[in-house]
């Protein structure tokens, strides 16, 4: 035993409340130290001193002051305070506060979310079609800048090749030599 | 209410709960005392220790529905005076600063009047008991409410964890410390 648990145990020791080993403990190590015994034996007699202090008594007029004091109160408020009742620990202020704030949340996350969300209902994940994921979203996104046009870009309308038909000149049609 | 029986701390404030203010009368006649002399050691000033008895007692009688059956009276009751008593000390210890820290320095260099023990009995008795309550005043709070409900009050370990709403092996701790406490404050003083 160490000093540190000798002092932890002296009140122990005092009111006998030490187990057989740690009461023989206790005991060695005051006989190893003197000034051991001499700090029991004070802590003894403080406890002693404490015990023996004198009993305070109130004053004459200590009840007649408290029933004073009792009806000034009944007529200050009539109602004698009582327990308030509770919703799940909390008082009907405080709960109804919190619901208020439970359903105002609930409000504001319901209006964040996109309205698209909200009409397609499933979402399907692309990682449960079994489709590729590189090849599938590129082609997507390519649909999607695409410009739409109606004409088909390889054909000529007839006014177009008549005019480049009379700015074409061939070699041949300006030296006769040629033909 | 029937004069041989007498009825526990809990049937009281049962009563007095249903309506029977003289059970109310009974369990102050009952605490008055006990709790002045708490009190008393506690905050060490007799006109404000009656004045916080007051209060506790007043505040039995306006929130006698909080009482549960679970607890025991007392238990209650000086849960109620040891809190009171910890707010009137914080206060007293607030206007204090307030006071010095308002005063001149001239003003501030003031010596306490030293009393010297006399000649006789009783006021050796009463110079032993001035000693223990200064040494009292001067543990810190959680140690001084633990000695005073242990070794004064006489309760027991288990009804001052349930006071002070702490541990039971934190109670036993500080009780300890405090009467080592103590013990070094009385140390230069012998009282017999």
């Amino acid at each position: 035993m160490d000093r540190y648990q000798f002092e932890d145990n002296i009140s122990n020791y005092i009111e006998n409340s030490l187990t057989l080993n740690k009461r023989k403990e206790f005991e060695e190590y005051m006989e190893s130290n003197p000034d051991a015994v001499e700090l029991v034996e004070r802590v003894r007699s403080t406890m002693g001193a404490m015990k023996s202090l004198p009993k305070v008594n109130s004053s004459s007029d200590f009840m007649d002051k408290l029933l004073n004091r009792i009806e000034i109160e009944k007529n200050r408020s009539p109602q004698i305070h009582k327990p308030q009742q509770t919703v799940f620990g909390f008082t009907p202020l405080y709960a109804s506060l919190m619901s208020v704030v439970i359903v105002g949340l609930v409000f504001v996350g319901l209006s964040m979310i996109p309205e698209s969300t909200q009409n397609s209902g499933v979402v399907t994940p692309t990682h449960f079609t079994g489709k590729s994921e590189m090849s599938q979203p590129v082609q997507q996104k390519q649909d999607d800048f695409m410009v739409e046009v109606e004409e088909d870009s390889v054909e000529f309308e007839d006014s177009n090749k008549d005019r480049f038909e009379n700015r074409i000149h061939l070699v041949k049609d300006s030296n006769p030599s040629f033909k | 209410m029937d004069k041989d029986y007498r009825y526990t701390d809990e049937e009281l404030i049962i009563r007095f709960q249903k309506g029977d203010e003289q059970a109310y009368i009974e369990l102050v006649n009952r605490y008055r005392s006990r709790l002045m002399t708490f009190v008393f050691r506690f905050v060490g000033d007799m006109e404000q220790a009656e004045d916080i008895v007051q209060d506790a007692l007043l505040k039995v009688y306006t929130h006698k529905h909080y009482y549960k059956e679970i607890a025991k009276f007392s238990t209650w009751v000086y849960t109620i005076s040891g809190n009171l008593a910890k707010t009137e000390l914080r206060k007293r210890k607030r206007k204090k600063i307030t006071r010095l820290s308002q005063m001149g320095s001239e003003e501030r260099d003031y010596d306490l009047p030293a009393v010297q023990p006399e000649t006789g009995e009783s006021v050796q008795s009463e110079y032993a008991e001035q000693q223990i309550q200064e040494a009292i005043q001067e543990l810190p709070l959680h140690f001084r409410t633990v000695v005073i409900l242990r070794d004064i009050q006489e309760l027991s370990y288990e009804e001052i964890s349930k006071i002070v709403n702490v541990p039971l092996g934190t109670v036993k701790s500080r009780i300890n410390r405090a009467r080592l406490q103590l013990q070094e404050a009385l140390k230069e003083f012998r009282y017999k």
